[in-house]
């Protein structure tokens, strides 16, 4: 690793120029927002952890022979490769300046969660798929870094929106079902058997028909606040992360804290969102 | 948005318009899935690995899909009928609320069970802790899923039997019909 920019000098780049009063080198303006979205990439699987190990163990016991699945993509070892690799990667590249160690290390991630998507033992979990579009769009700004500060956020912060909507498309589109707005298939997923803080308090709180009407409530809520999510990419950037935020961490500490490994990735792309650039905060303060 | 596209257009910006060509793909296809039958079709076929092959089942999955459609699966150590699916889901919604083990956790299967699933309800026997279960009681279990989406059902049904000590083996089976 280098502790030297290694960028290249790009037609229009503020690159080692004077903003605002305030020398900053080119990677210094745009690195940190890259960052804070690999480190919530590592957050989301590193929260997985504590989950993953009983399903490591639980596999290594017994194997499913499905001829659906190529054997690649049932061997233990493959998963495990899989889930580390994105982790350790991530942690180069908190630190690394080099610019192709940073294209490498999103390419990977890349590759890796959309490993996870297929391999046999995680294609269900939604956290990868997550991670799979944060990973796109770090993909996306290694390849562009080299272009001007305030183009790169500006567009970043516009695409950030964009995935962030359709990850609430994809969850909002196949709710549009009687089952989720009668509130029946959450009622029986969450508000009857689930042990979590806030159904078990509705439980001990109300009478079972009253239950009923609270899920359907609930379950409405939900899948109009996605649909509307859908959405956020007509907003301003800085409303459109914050109002993310806000229904991510929601959904989240109402119904399943193991939720967080699939919102933390999307919180990394809401706050570029509502990331002020550096340089103008910068100006401000002069 | 206009701006974004405006951008890209007059610089050229061949990596910003691929990405922005990948998320309207993908917002493309979720939107057909309310009005077009084979979408739905293909979307549910996805949730119980019955896509034509792996490829297409894979090229599928980075759609997100969570929570996504009415799934339910039924456990049973034995071969069920369609009434009996239905039974048990009497049964099953005449329930107390109170905190129980998921149908897909319990080691010891005494009757049909039954349990709504989030999405993929195949996971009710490749995910997680569901293969120490099957390794525990290590007897035959046969799995009935089905998943609806408006008024397209997609079933499926499948035998888990134990192969050896550390290995099961996944057989579809004809799905039940009413």
């Amino acid at each position: 690793m280098t502790n030297q920019p290694t960028t290249q000098e790009h037609p229009g780049s503020i690159e080692n120029s004077r903003i605002s009063g305030i020398e900053h080198d080119h990677l210094s303006l745009v690195l940190p927002i890259y960052r804070v979205v690999t480190l919530t990439i590592i957050a989301s699987m590193i929260w997985k952890y504590a989950y993953f190990i009983p399903i490591f163990q639980s596999y290594a016991q017994l194997e499913l022979s499905d001829s659906f699945f190529p054997l690649f993509f049932t061997n233990l070892h493959v998963l495990a490769g899989l889930y580390l690799t994105p982790i350790a990667f991530g942690i180069i590249a908190l630190f690394t300046r080099s610019i192709l160690l940073l294209r490498a290390q999103a390419l990977t991630t890349l590759a890796c969660m959309f490993g996870l998507c297929i391999h046999q033992g995680s294609y269900n979990d939604v956290t990868f798929v997550t991670c799979l579009w944060v990973s796109i769009w770090c993909v996306w700004y290694t390849l562009k870094i080299n272009e001007p500060p305030e183009e790169l956020i500006k567009k970043s912060q516009r695409f950030s929106l964009l995935i962030i909507s359709l990850i609430f498309l994809g969850g909002a589109a196949g709710k549009w079902t009687p089952g989720y707005w009668s509130g029946e298939v959450i009622y029986e997923i969450y508000f009857c058997h689930r042990d979590f803080w806030f159904f078990n308090l509705l439980r001990n709180q109300l009478d079972p028909e009253s239950l009923r009407k609270v899920a359907t409530f609930y379950s409405r809520a939900i899948v109009l606040s996605e649909t509307a999510c859908a959405f956020l990419w007509l907003l301003q950037p800085k409303y459109g992360g914050m109002i993310a935020i806000v229904t991510l961490l929601g959904i989240t500490f109402l119904s399943n804290l193991l939720l967080l490994s699939v919102t933390f990735c999307l919180m990394g792309l809401a706050i570029v969102a509502i990331e002020k650039p550096r340089w103008k905060t910068a100006a401000k303060s002069l | 948005m206009k701006t974004l596209i405006k951008s890209i257009w007059i610089s050229r910006d061949l990596t910003s318009a691929t990405l922005l060509a990948l998320l309207t793909l993908a917002a493309f296809w979720i939107m057909l899935l309310p009005f077009n039958q084979t979408v739905q079709k293909t979307f549910l076929a996805r949730f119980h690995l019955n896509s034509a092959s792996f490829p297409i089942w894979a090229m599928q999955q980075p759609i997100p899909s969570m929570y996504n459609f009415e799934n339910r699966v039924w456990i049973s150590s034995k071969p069920i009928t369609q009434s009996d699916l239905h039974q048990t889901i009497s049964n099953h919604k005449n329930s107390i609320p109170q905190i129980e083990t998921p149908a897909t956790l319990l080691t010891d299967l005494k009757n049909i069970e039954t349990e709504q699933i989030n999405h993929f309800p195949t996971r009710a026997f490749t995910f997680g802790k569901t293969r120490w279960i099957l390794k525990q009681q290590a007897e035959t279990r046969y799995y009935y899923l089905s998943s609806r989406y408006r008024n397209i059902e997609h079933r499926s049904a499948y035998r888990l039997s134990p192969i050896s000590d550390r290995q099961f083996e996944v057989t579809r089976l004809e799905p039940l019909r009413d």
